[in-house]
């Protein structure tokens, strides 16, 4: 990055105009993101009218900003209402929910706005220094890489699952089966669609994500009076400012969270909906108080966000330095780039220097600008959580119809969402942890087509996938996570019992 | 010119914006009920109604960002204009083009428009037919053409540092030496890029490792990343590696654009072999539901006349010649665009079985 250009590059973005821009496409995005089902590539697929007509230099400021927004977005009613908002949100409801049950919501919401906010800072803070080295540390995972780094996710969050494994395992591969469903991804032949064209070539993220824990929560909530079981939750800035103040008292937690996020983000192939769940699951797997994961601990509100934020600056990274979408919402964006005559890939920095420092600075701008409007109206959001459920359950229902709908605009996601929400409330009652069967639904494509490819490049050879130093550390990693829970809870046992002696 | 561009995106993007993003949300209006349910407001005669709506949906087969929207995007205030209406846009993909090609075949105001590939929409209807167990939800006489708005060649990329072949010669002469070694990616596994390379292994029994991707960006990447040693692209869509990687050879009697592929010459040229181009061309199309055009020809006719005139307007090939991508646009008139569905649709039926042969065993 030409760092000498920086100052011309903040002289450009900070105009009138253009910070109008960023507060618009902040709010805008974040509005879109909070409804659930209504994604970051939607959200920007809509502002592309509208960036055509701008300067190039602008159009992309404004995309950056809705990016941010969206992003953030989803957490709102992934603390509010128990509903991601977007996939990238998903972890953030395993914690940030029990935390509004239990009358913590202004302070869940809190963390989550200032861990997005750092998480987001952070990584674009990173990538405008460093694009050039992340982008060639991106650009060696390949399918190989991309299996292993799939299958340490999976057992990052196996092992993470903690009280019962074997349910856990069911709970995986029931996930993994439903992934399988759609077509072959390197035969094209159909599988196990029942000849439903809704579930041709994918499972229908949203939709399971939504029934499985929204849906599922409404049968819970009918027998309620509200979300929260405190209905005198104080709705105030004070208890958003602490969490605020958490997320500051735990700098290591957010660092990681960050890290995992911008690399998982720079990786093309995956995304936010890797990088939550991976971020969650170390960041549990390394708490000492692993158990109250999953209750309404703030560390994995943390972890999930300061991770999904940072996915948005990493996502950046092969676009810009590649010319190679990293998400959904940057291939729209590549789009955008492309029309305005700015050709992304190894040139970039050469040819496009100062565009590129605008883009990333934009994303600095952005995550301010995200502080001060999601503090702004977080106050008021929080008390949905003391609405009675009378009015909050059909509010629910009619907002996750909607949602499943709106991503494909078929009715067929639509019952699909009704069946996940419940086939989660049968595995709920039966103490089936949801976690790893969406973890399945989501890893397995990507491990399944990565597996697939690789094979079909190595010639069915299984020790390609040990051929390069990036795998092996992976495999590594894999091996760390499954073995360390049982061989720490062996030598507590020990010494406990050793402790017991004297 | 640009400016007066802008003008009429700032007028019509309001509107279109809003009206995305109540798409976004409405999606289809409901299948086959759009317009349907008393909308039509209209006599439902011959154009002298209140045809078109403020508003008409776009119903892209693929993707934000892909080829068909970004192509879209350039042509959308023109046609807009001719047509007096604005867009929404619907993005209907999934099941390679079915869903977006089933909505419109169902829509009985002539409401919606259709973009999307050709050979892609029509092999599916081949490829359902020889599954004995898959009924096509639509044929091609459900798809009324509005024409053609542009068509890209096949061609073969390789790296840029790759030395073992420069020419489509030497890799056909490498990969026979080595067979089984090479690996070539496709964006997947049974499209038009993956029938340009079974064509050429079955016309000079090479044997190649075929290797389906994901979308082309995977494709390219994977290309680059030296996973795999040729990528099986077109012209435009791979424009954006052309500086990292050199073009062997395009499927086509001219090469339509040597700036972007090193003028690499037609393949049947260079090898000699028989090789049919159009089965491998990629053209983009737009389309309305046949029921519809048939019960409504004036509307059919106001559709199909702005969407020609957009189509040969001077400043929308100014804005692509100012990008470069002049180029790429091909027109064919509905009937001749027809021919060409039909001509794809008979073609993969033919090549059903070489699919099943290379790819799916």
């Amino acid at each position: 990055m030409a760092i000498a250009l920086i100052p011309e590059a903040l002289g450009l973005l900070l105009t009138p105009q253009n910070v109008m821009f960023i507060c618009i496409g902040v709010v805008f995005g974040m509005i879109a993101g909070s409804i659930p089902g209504f994604t970051g590539t939607n959200t920007v697929a809509i502002a592309l009218p509208f960036t055509l007509a701008m300067r190039p230099e602008i159009a992309l400021v404004f995309m950056s900003a809705i990016y941010i927004g969206a992003n953030y977005g989803g957490a709102i009613p992934a603390v509010l209402i128990n509903t991601p908002g977007t996939a990238g949100a998903t972890a953030t409801v395993l914690d940030a929910y029990p935390m509004s049950q239990q009358g913590d919501a202004s302070k869940a919401l809190g963390i989550s706005i200032l861990a997005s906010v750092i998480g987001g800072f952070l990584a674009a803070l990173v990538i405008l220094f460093l694009l050039g080295p992340i982008g060639e540390i991106a650009f060696l995972f390949t399918n190989r890489e991309i299996f292993v780094l799939g299958l340490f996710g999976l057992a990052a969050v196996a092992a993470a699952i903690g009280d019962n494994v074997r349910k856990g395992l069911v709970s995986g591969f029931i996930g993994l089966l439903i992934a399988a469903m759609p077509v072959d991804p390197t035969t094209g032949q159909r599988r196990l669609d029942f000849g439903f064209f809704g579930l041709y070539d994918a499972v229908p993220f949203v939709p399971v994500v939504v029934g499985l824990f929204a849906i599922s929560e409404l049968f819970y909530l009918i027998d309620k009076r509200a979300i929260s079981s405190d209905t005198d939750v104080k709705t105030t800035y004070r208890d958003i400012l602490g969490g605020f103040r958490y997320v500051l008292s735990r700098p290591l937690s957010l660092l990681r969270a960050s890290t995992l996020g911008l690399v998982i983000g720079s990786m093309p192939g995956a995304g936010t909906s890797v990088a939550n769940f991976v971020s969650w699951a170390i960041a549990k797997t390394m708490s000492n108080d692993p158990d109250s994961f999953g209750e309404g601990n703030p560390d994995g509100v943390i972890a999930s966000e300061g991770s999904n934020s940072a996915v948005t600056a990493g996502s950046l990274v092969p676009t810009l330095a590649l010319g190679i979408p990293g998400s959904g919402t940057t291939a729209v964006m590549l789009a955008a780039l492309l029309l305005h005559g700015i050709r992304p890939g190894p040139n970039l920095m050469q040819d496009f220097t100062l565009e590129a420092n605008i883009i990333i600075l934009s994303l600095l701008v952005g995550n301010v600008a995200l502080l001060i409007f999601a503090l702004g109206i977080s106050k008021y959001l929080v008390r949905i959580v003391t609405l009675p459920t009378f009015m909050i359950v059909p509010a629910i229902l009619v907002l996750t119809v909607i949602g499943s709908y709106a991503m494909r605009g078929s009715m067929f996601d639509v019952w699909f969402m009704f069946l996940f929400g419940m086939i989660g409330f049968v595995m709920r009652e039966n103490d089936f942890s949801l976690i790893p069967l969406i973890l399945g639904v989501i890893l397995g494509p990507i491990i399944e087509g990565a597996f697939l490819r690789s094979m079909l490049i190595s010639s069915n050879d299984p020790m390609y996938f040990f051929e390069s130093t990036i795998a092996i550390i992976l495999w590594i990693g894999v091996v760390f996570v499954l073995i360390s829970q049982p061989v720490f809870t062996v030598i507590r046992g020990v010494l406990e019992s050793r402790t017991d002696l004297f | 010119m640009v400016d007066h561009t802008r003008r009429r995106f700032v007028k019509t993007a309001g509107a279109g914006a809003v009206a995305v993003s109540l798409a976004g949300c409405s999606g289809n209006g409901g299948d086959g009920g759009d317009g349907s349910d008393g909308s039509d407001g209209s006599d439902g005669g011959n154009g002298g109604d209140d045809y078109p709506p403020s508003s008409l949906t776009f119903v892209n087969a693929y993707s934000e960002g892909g080829g068909v929207d970004t192509n879209f995007r350039q042509i959308q205030t023109y046609f807009e204009d001719y047509l007096d209406a604005n867009f929404n846009i619907e993005y209907r993909s999934g099941a390679g083009t079915r869903v977006a090609a089933n909505t419109v075949a169902q829509d009985e105001e002539l409401m919606r428009i259709g973009g999307t590939l050709s050979p892609a929409t029509p092999a599916t209807i081949a490829f359902d037919e020889a599954q004995d167990d898959t009924e096509p939800e639509f044929t091609l006489d459900d798809l009324r053409p509005l024409g053609t708005l542009s068509s890209e060649a096949a061609i073969i990329r390789v790296r840029e540092d790759e030395d073992r072949f420069r020419t489509i010669q030497e890799l056909v002469d490498y990969a026979d030496e080595n067979p089984g070694e090479l690996t070539v990616g496709a964006s997947a596994p049974t499209n038009r890029n993956m029938l340009s390379i079974i064509m050429l292994m079955e016309e000079t029994g090479i044997d190649l490792t075929l290797v389906p991707f994901e979308g082309g960006g995977p494709t390219q990447t994977a290309l680059l990343q030296g996973e795999i040693d040729v990528a099986a692209r077109s012209v435009y869509n791979s424009a954006s590696i052309a500086d990292e990687s050199h073009c062997l050879c395009v499927y086509a009697e001219e090469n339509p654009e040597p700036d972007l592929t090193n003028d690499a010459p037609p393949i049947n040229e260079e090898l000699g072999t028989d090789i049919n181009y159009a089965p491998t061309a990629g053209t983009q199309f737009y389309f309305v539901s046949a029921a519809a055009a048939e019960e409504y020809p004036d509307r059919y006719d106001h559709v199909q006349q702005a969407f020609q005139s957009a189509h040969e307007d001077e400043e929308y090939r100014a804005d692509l010649e100012e990008i470069g991508e002049l180029g790429k646009l091909v027109w064919n008139s509905p009937d001749e665009t027809e021919e060409i569905l039909q001509s794809s649709y008979e073609t993969y039926q033919e090549f059903v079985p070489l699919f099943e042969e290379y790819v799916q065993n």
